[in-house]
């Protein structure tokens, strides 16, 4: 019994080896690629272009928005809600009152946005229901929203719901919403 | 001297718990004054001196209210943005001193912070980003609203200004000469104190200036002319801007046009400038549109030059009596969840999809098959929100679940049509799946494979196939659709109803048609909706295209008239949304462009229910807008209706030539 005893005690430093530093290199590595991808998206821009559609119904033109301060500790994807936040209601309020634009019905706002892979869903309020019919306004008012949102990086698709409802159409509209907006659908 | 030391060590703790807590205690609310309405705010908070207001004060959400603002925020978001009525967007960032009013950097004293749940704001900043000055009195601040802005524009045939308030402005004549017009704007101040000389377009100099009490101001607007000039006033239908249209020699003013009807200013004469103290709001004031590009690359996809359309694919289906036929599409509830059972008529291919959260939807498309009318998709029960299903294209038939939540889902063939099993247990798998199989043969086959070339936004995921090519059943027939009807009035203008003028103008199209040889199906003959009274819009919409798809119609014209929220707009489009709808959209446009003599605003592409929905080449005709005076004098004119339907009649000769002759039933 002895023996034994003595035996394992001559052999436990050569049996195991020691793991110590691989665990802390390990762990700095952990460390550094969360931070890496929870940090302040530093590369992204404040800068967003915004569209509107002018009186002709469907010439839609840029125009640029600034973002700004950046909060510090947003992570990459607090960012990128805040862009596409701040870029729907641009859209949806329009260029300054002198440039002619085709303008969402008065009192429309954005009540956020959700970005879902490619496709952002902006939720508008009830406001926009309220068309004064014909295919006119309803074009240019998602056209312009739509080329807004698929101006931000890694957006495609635009997904329109009222007051949080996904609408086949507005209450007497024109357009198919339901299914999320592309440019090419203008 | 022990107690010497400890007493006063109490007064300094006590001095510094009372410095330390003095900038956190609620001041009492002082008063304010707006339009006449005295208040007081109660989510206040005093930093620095600096008066702070929470966003969900009951007197600020009034405020924001008779200003047009809307504020946007919700607990954990890092910016406050409030819309105001002008329209510009405010952005204030939670900790941070900068915001911003439009493209303008500002620094407020105090950085917006949150507490208790609630964003607060520093009021000063608020007020001057809403267009109001604050004038302290001895028992209330006034918040005086300002004339933000006038411009001084040349437009080539004479001068624009335009005046824009914090509140919607009404001008009053106040004095009139042939050299001078003043115009007063009660209730409003302005810092925007000059005198500005254009001598340009009949235009001498503009001079603003303020009369009245803090709480009674009176901004008086004066244009000097050079004598033979006229001076015609217009407005925007908010309210929030006055133009006044100079026009040298004119010999009337009443045919001056509103504001957004007017040509694009062709160059923007400096601004009258503030003076002495420089304002913000003159600052807003955009860059100028010479700075925005003259040519959008997108332009391209309306102004394209039409010879270089692409040809529309002509490919020869398979014969329609080859088809799969879907019978019924039954619900039954399972122990695990719902089952959908698609019954099928012969043999049809199919590929599914299955998109896990957020979108949580699952469609599997049939090809080779029909869809029998009376196969309606059931009412259901959870996990499934609704089935929808409809045919895509004449061979393709799509049925599509909106699921409540991620479920697994899987489809079983059967020789008898295919199951849809969706387990009522939410599933933990978020990797989005499809597959492919047979059904209907006998033999069922399946094949599973992951979804990721159309996860995340394939353009074409709901949209029915655009190169579809399309082999009428029925080539002599034309089906008319008169747009709205019954409980959809559509547009109104003057009591005229877009629902009656489309009615008339599709009843005239019918008999040219019929008198040319085509035969002639309209989805409504009387003032009545299609579908049912007060129906959904997509209910409405969809029927009216069953009866074009049902019937295996050569086209579909759906006739409408356009409006907008002002009088601006005007002329007339034709709409389409397929590949196959811009041929007939065109010819049809170029011939009302030829006949009808409105503004022609050429052809649109556009996400149109109806024209995606039907199989066939259709389009949307807006003839003219109700909104616009002289569009409406066209529109009520059934003269010039008739020309209306006589050009869309020539389009669609154009378009598809005359008639085939008729099959005669063999002897």
């Amino acid at each position: 019994m002895s023996e034994i005893r003595r035996s394992g005690h001559r052999s436990a430093p050569k049996s195991r080896p020691n793991y110590a530093i691989p665990i802390v290199v390990l762990l700095l590595l952990a460390i550094g690629a969360g931070w890496w991808f929870m940090r302040p998206h530093a590369a992204s821009s404040n800068t967003l272009t915004i569209y509107y559609t002018e009186m002709n119904g469907t010439t839609v033109k840029p125009w640029d928005v600034t973002l700004r301060p950046r909060p510090a500790g947003s992570t990459r994807a607090q960012w990128a809600h805040d862009r596409a936040l701040y870029a729907a209601l641009q859209a949806v309020v329009g260029p300054p009152a002198d440039v002619r634009a085709v303008r969402f019905p008065p009192g429309t706002h954005v009540n956020d946005v959700a970005i879902h892979g490619s496709t952002v869903t902006v939720d508008l309020s009830k406001e926009v229901e309220s068309q004064p019919g014909g295919t006119f306004g309803e074009n240019a008012e998602f056209k312009s929203l739509v080329y807004s949102m698929t101006a931000l990086p890694g957006i495609s698709a635009v997904q329109i719901t009222v007051e949080g409802v996904r609408l086949p159409t507005l209450p007497g509209g024109h357009l198919e919403l339901d299914e999320p907006l592309h440019r090419s659908d203008f | 001297m022990n107690r010497s030391i400890a007493r006063i060590s109490s007064a300094l703790f006590a001095l510094c718990f009372a410095l330390l807590c003095v900038p956190r205690i609620a001041v009492a609310a002082p008063l304010w004054q707006f339009a006449g309405r005295t208040f007081a705010f109660t989510h206040v908070e005093q930093r620095d001196s600096t008066l702070l207001v929470g966003i969900d004060d009951p007197a600020l959400r009034r405020l924001f209210h008779s200003l047009g603002a809307i504020v946007t925020w919700k607990p954990g978001a890092r910016y406050v943005l409030v819309a105001t009525g002008e329209p510009t967007i405010v952005s204030f960032a939670i900790g941070h001193r900068t915001y911003d009013i439009g493209p303008l950097a500002v620094r407020s004293k105090v950085a917006p912070f949150v507490r208790g749940g609630e964003a607060f704001l520093e009021f000063g900043a608020l007020a001057r980003s809403l267009g109001l000055r604050k004038i302290a009195g001895r028992a209330v601040t006034i918040l005086q609203p300002q004339i933000t802005s006038l411009d001084v524009r040349d437009e080539g045939n004479g001068m624009r200004v335009i005046a824009r308030g914090a509140i919607p402005l009404q001008a009053r004549l106040a004095r009139a000469s042939a050299r001078q017009m003043t115009y007063a704007f009660v209730g409003l101040g302005t810092r925007l104190l000059h005198v500005r000389s254009v001598d340009a377009g009949g235009l001498v100099a503009v001079e603003i200036s303020q009369v009245g009490t803090a709480a009674n101001p009176t901004t008086y607007l004066t244009l000097d002319l050079d004598g033979s000039s006229h001076v015609a006033q217009v407005g925007s239908l908010d309210g929030r801007d006055i133009g006044f249209v100079i026009a040298p020699g004119a010999s009337t003013l009443a045919a001056a046009a509103p504001v957004a009807r007017a040509a694009p200013a062709t160059r923007a004469a400096p601004a009258v400038t503030p003076s002495p103290t420089p304002q913000v709001a003159v600052a807003l004031r955009p860059p100028p549109n010479a700075e925005l590009p003259t040519v959008s690359p997108w332009n391209r996809v309306a102004n394209e030059p039409l010879a270089t359309s692409p040809p529309v694919a002509e490919v020869t289906p398979a014969p329609l009596s080859s088809l799969a036929q879907i019978d019924a599409i039954q619900a039954q509830l399972t122990p695990n969840g719902v089952t959908l059972h698609v019954a099928l008529t012969g043999a049809a291919s199919f590929d599914w999809h299955h998109l896990r959260a957020p979108d949580n939807r699952f469609w599997i498309d049939l090809h080779g098959a029909t869809l029998e009318p009376s196969a309606i998709p059931p009412s259901t029960s959870a996990p499934i929100e609704n089935v929808r299903a409809r045919q895509i294209d004449p061979q393709t038939v799509r049925i599509a679940l909106s699921i409540d939540g991620a479920h697994d889902i899987s489809v079983t063939p059967a020789a008898t049509g295919v199951d849809i099993a969706v387990n009522g247990t939410p599933s933990l798998a978020d990797a989005s799946t499809a597959g492919t199989g047979v059904a209907g043969t006998g033999t069922p086959s399946v094949t599973l494979a992951a979804a990721a070339p159309v996860a995340g936004g394939d353009p074409n995921l709901w949209s029915v196939n655009p190169v579809a090519a399309y082999v009428p059943t029925n080539p002599r027939l034309i089906v008319i659709d008169p747009g709205h009807g019954g409980s959809d009035r559509g547009a109104v203008r003057h009591g005229v109803a877009e629902a009656v003028l489309t009615l008339d103008m599709a009843k005239r199209l019918r008999a040219i048609l019929e008198a040319r040889g085509w035969q002639v199906i309209m989805t409504r003959t009387k003032d009545v909706d299609v579908y049912a009274p007060f129906d959904t819009a997509e209910q409405e919409l969809q029927a009216r295209d069953n009866i074009a798809n049902r019937a295996g119609a050569r086209l579909l014209v759906s006739i409408h008239a356009n409006a907008y929220i002002n009088a601006g707009p005007n002329g007339t489009t034709t709409y389409y949304a397929k590949p196959i709808d811009l041929p007939l959209a065109r010819d049809i446009q170029n011939e009302l462009a030829a006949q009808v003599g409105t503004k022609n605003d050429g052809i649109v592409k556009s996400h149109l229910y109806i024209p995606l929905h039907a199989f066939m080449p259709a389009c949307l005709v807006e003839t003219a807008f109700l909104s616009n005076p002289d569009d409406f004098a066209l529109l009520t004119d059934p003269a010039w209706r008739q020309k209306v339907a006589v050009a869309i009649a020539d389009g669609i000769a154009d378009y598809a030539g005359a008639p085939p002759p008729a099959i005669q039933p063999q002897q």
